[in-house]
C-alpha cells in the first residue's frame, strides 16, 4: 500500500518536473507558467471565499444535471429491458445524443434555454445514454439460470429484483458511472466557457483567456482536474458503502 | 400425485420423449437413469412447469421444491444468505438448521467461489431442504443432486434425503444405480 502510494507520488513528481522544464525552455509565464507559480496561484485563490462559492455553484449546476440523467437512464433502462418495442423507439435518439459534438449541443441548447441551466443539460446529455445503455446491458445479461432458480423457488418480484437484478446489474452501473462522471463535468464546464453564467468555473477560465491571465487559466484547470479526480473517488466509495458486500464489486472487477 | 400421459418433447428433429406416461401417488419414489441427452431433465422440468410439453397431459397435486444439477447459487450472498434468499423472512434459524444439517455448518459465511463444487452443491441441497419445509413442499424433484460428491458424502446426503422424505412423492436423476437402488422406489431406465 505504501510501496504503491510512493511510486504514484514519484510518477506525480516526474511529471511536474517535466513541466517545470518545458516551463523553463519556453521561459515566458503567459505561454507556460510554471507549476510552481500554477500552485501558488491556486492557494491565492483557495484563500477567497468566493474560490469556493465558484466551485459549489459550477458543482451544483452539473450535479443536478448528472444525477437527473442517472434517474432517466436507470428508468428507461428498466422500461426498455422490459419493452423491446420501446427500446427500438430509444435506441436511435441515444445514438444521435452520443453521436452529436458537444460544441454543437451547447451552441443550439444557447438558443433555446437559459445560461443557467445550460450546463445540466449539457451534463445530462453526456451521462444519459452511457447510463442506459450499461444498465440495460446489466439488465438483459442478467444469468437466466438464477432467474429459473428464483421461478421455482417462488421468490417474489420484489426478492428477484433486491436478490438478482440489483446485484447483477451494479457492476454495469458503477462502470457507467466511473466512464461518465469526468466526462460531464468536463462537458458541464466547458458549457461554462460558452454559456457564461454569472458564477461558474467556466466564465473564470473564459476570462483567463480575454485578458491573456495563463497562470489563472492553469490554475482553475487544475481546480476542475481535482475536483474531478475527488468525484470519482467519491461516487465509488458511496457505492461500496451502499452495497455493503465487496462480493458485488468483485463480481463488477471480474466483469471489467 | 403426480400423471403423466403421453407427453412430448421435440428439440427439432430430435424427439426426446416419445408418448411417455408416469403416475406416482404421495409417499412413491422413482429413480430416473440413462444415457446423457436422453431426456432425463427434460422429464424434471417439464413435471417441473418450467418446460412446456408438445404433447400430452400432465396433472400434479402439491408444492414443489427442484434441486438443479448445477447449485446455481447467487455469487453476490453467502452460503447462509443463499438459503435465505428463498425463505421468507427472519428464517435464519432454518438456513443455519440445514446448513449444519448437511455439514457446512463452519461455511455459511462463505460466498460461492470460496466453496468446491461439492460444497456448493451441499449449499443448494441445504436451500431444497429448507424451501421444501417452509412451504410445505409434498414433491421433491431432484436432477442429480450428488454428482459433485464423493462416494461417502454422497451417502450421508441420501440418508438426509430419505428421513426428510419419509411421505413425500421424490424422483430423482442419476447416474448411479447404487444411488437408484437406495433410494427405495421404482427405477426407470430412459
Amino acid at each position: 500500500m505504501i510501496k504503491k502510494a510512493l511510486k504514484t507520488l514519484l510518477i506525480i513528481l516526474f511529471w511536474l518536473c517535466v513541466w517545470q522544464g518545458l516551463s523553463m525552455i519556453v521561459g515566458l509565464e503567459l505561454l507556460l507558467p510554471s507549476p510552481i507559480r500554477t500552485l501558488k496561484r491556486l492557494f491565492e485563490l483557495a484563500g477567497t471565499l468566493s474560490f469556493y462559492g465558484i466551485i459549489l455553484r459550477s458543482l451544483a449546476r452539473i450535479l443536478i444535471g448528472t444525477a437527473a440523467a442517472v434517474a432517466l437512464g436507470v428508468a428507461l433502462a428498466i422500461l426498455t429491458a422490459r419493452f423491446k418495442l420501446l427500446h427500438d423507439f430509444v435506441s436511435p435518439l441515444m445514438t444521435v445524443i452520443k453521436a452529436i459534438p458537444v460544441a454543437s449541443f451547447i451552441v443550439l441548447l444557447l438558443l433555446w434555454m437559459g445560461r443557467d441551466i445550460l450546463p445540466s443539460i449539457i451534463s445530462a446529455l453526456i451521462v444519459l445514454p452511457i447510463v442506459w445503455t450499461s444498465v440495460e446491458t446489466g439488465i438483459l445479461q442478467t444469468d437466466k439460470s438464477l432467474l429459473e432458480m428464483a421461478r421455482v423457488y417462488k421468490m417474489s418480484p420484489w426478492g428477484k429484483v433486491r436478490h438478482i437484478y440489483v446485484p447483477a446489474t451494479l457492476p454495469y452501473f458503477v462502470s457507467a458511472l466511473n466512464s461518465s462522471l469526468g466526462l460531464a463535468w468536463k462537458a458541464g464546464i466547458a458549457a461554462e466557457v460558452l454559456a457564461l453564467p454569472a458564477i461558474a468555473i467556466g466564465k473564470q477560465i473564459y476570462e483567463s483567456k480575454l485578458y491573456i491571465e495563463t497562470v489563472d487559466l492553469f490554475a482553475w484547470t487544475l481546480t476542475v482536474i481535482l475536483i474531478s479526480l475527488v468525484i470519482e473517488k467519491l461516487i465509488v466509495f458511496a457505492i461500496r458503502k451502499a452495497t455493503s458486500s465487496k462480493m458485488i464489486l468483485e463480481v463488477a472487477h471480474d466483469k471489467a | 400425485m403426480i400423471r403423466l400421459e403421453n407427453i412430448v418433447k421435440k428439440y427439432g428433429d430430435n424427439i426426446v420423449l416419445d408418448n411417455f406416461s408416469l403416475e406416482l401417488s404421495r409417499g412413491e419414489r422413482l429413480a430416473i437413469m440413462g444415457e446423457s441427452g436422453c431426456g432425463k431433465t427434460t422429464l424434471l422440468r417439464i413435471i417441473a412447469g418450467l418446460t412446456e410439453a408438445d404433447g400430452g397431459e400432465i396433472s400434479r397435486n402439491g408444492d414443489i421444491s427442484y434441486m438443479f444439477q448445477e447449485p446455481r447459487l447467487l455469487p453476490w450472498k453467502t452460503a447462509e444468505e443463499n438459503v435465505c434468499a428463498v425463505l421468507g423472512k427472519k428464517n435464519f434459524p432454518l438456513a443455519q438448521r440445514y446448513l449444519s444439517l448437511v455439514g457446512l455448518a463452519d461455511a455459511n459465511k462463505k460466498y460461492p467461489r470460496e466453496l468446491s463444487g461439492g460444497m456448493a452443491q451441499r449449499v443448494a441441497f441445504a436451500r431444497f431442504l429448507a424451501f421444501a419445509e417452509e412451504t410445505g413442499a409434498d414433491i421433491l424433484l431432484l436432477d442429480e443432486p450428488f454428482s459433485a460428491l464423493d462416494s461417502e458424502t454422497e451417502a450421508q446426503m441420501l440418508n438426509i434425503l430419505l428421513d426428510f422424505a419419509a411421505d413425500k412423492t421424490v424422483i430423482l436423476v442419476t447416474h448411479d444405480d447404487d444411488t437408484a437402488q437406495k433410494l427405495g422406489g421404482m427405477v426407470v431406465k430412459m
